[in-house]
């Protein structure tokens, strides 16, 4: 696993939105991920590696094609998404990126801690695309990476455990920096949305 | 706002990301154009085994602008997907 060194944090909506840029990266992350998911070799050199996981049933076997197309609509949608929420307004922001970014997992017998893995989904179903963040405050989140998932857990693939990887050595960077001063207990929370 | 914020925007720069957005949705149309001409070629690239190095050496051009076509982010010539065309025996301009 590799060790992801916080290089600088870069805002893409003042006070509510963050992204990490770690160490020998040109981008942040929530950059990043928009141009991987514009780039027609990265995708076509993903879905081939992971082909079992597109023909696997769940994706109702799926072509390669048809995966990178979609990955380019979604990608897409949720960057204008986001755009419009940043122009929007300070009012607005609170409303919008709660509803955008859910707990990772859902266990609602629990209350929600202060610092929460959250990501969020690309589409209201069976979107793929996911941005992972943690939530310092009830309205400000650091983007700490993202991934295309196409299992049903992050468990089962190397791509997405060193996600959660990040979630948890910029949880630990932001704890360092004196940025969040508590070691409260990270739960995962299941999220979804719907695009407007 | 709050005191977590201050100290996170203390740290924090700003970043161009929202001009990169606004350039892909200006531009969206013929990077559409572009995308799918660089899906054929890869997937012709894969499925003939060819590498982006011989293809380069066929169109004659840079493996490194190769790379550049296959992202699907270029402003492609005529000429250009003419060569990639004859070079793959392909069709690209008809898929448009």
């Amino acid at each position: 696993m590799s060790n992801y060194s916080i290089f600088a944090v870069q805002i893409i909506i003042e006070d509510s939105l963050y992204a990490i840029k770690y160490k020998d990266k040109e981008y942040n992350e929530f950059s990043r991920l928009f141009e991987d998911w514009s780039d027609i070799e990265f995708l076509e050199s993903f879905f081939e590696e992971h082909k079992q996981d597109l023909q696997s049933g769940f994706y109702k076997n799926i072509s390669i094609e048809d995966a990178v197309e979609q990955t380019l609509i979604e990608a897409d949608g949720l960057e204008q998404l986001i755009k419009k929420i940043a122009v929007k307004g300070k009012s607005d922001d609170y409303q919008n990126l709660q509803t955008l970014f859910k707990p990772l997992n859902n266990r609602d017998e629990y209350p929600i801690p202060d610092y929460q893995k959250t990501k969020v989904y690309g589409s209201a179903r069976n979107s793929w695309l996911r941005m992972y963040a943690i939530r310092i405050e009830s309205n400000t989140f650091v983007i700490t990476g993202g991934a295309i998932k196409l299992t049903r857990t992050m468990n089962e693939r190397t791509h997405l455990l060193e996600e959660l990887e990040k979630l948890k050595s910029v949880k630990q960077a932001l704890i360092e920096e004196g940025i969040i001063d508590s070691d409260s207990l990270i739960e995962f929370f299941e999220i979804k949305r719907n695009y407007e | 706002m709050s005191e977590i914020t201050d100290k996170l925007n203390s740290l924090a720069t700003p970043s161009d990301w929202i001009e990169k957005a606004n350039k892909r949705q200006g531009n969206k149309e013929w990077l559409k154009h572009s995308q799918k001409i660089a899906l054929k070629v890869l997937r012709t690239l894969r499925k003939e085994k060819v590498s982006q190095k011989s293809l380069a050496e066929r169109i004659g051009v840079s493996p490194q602008y190769v790379n550049k076509i296959v992202k699907g982010k270029e402003n492609l010539t005529l000429e250009t997907i003419s060569k990639l065309e004859k070079a793959l025996a392909i069709n690209l301009m008809g898929a448009l």
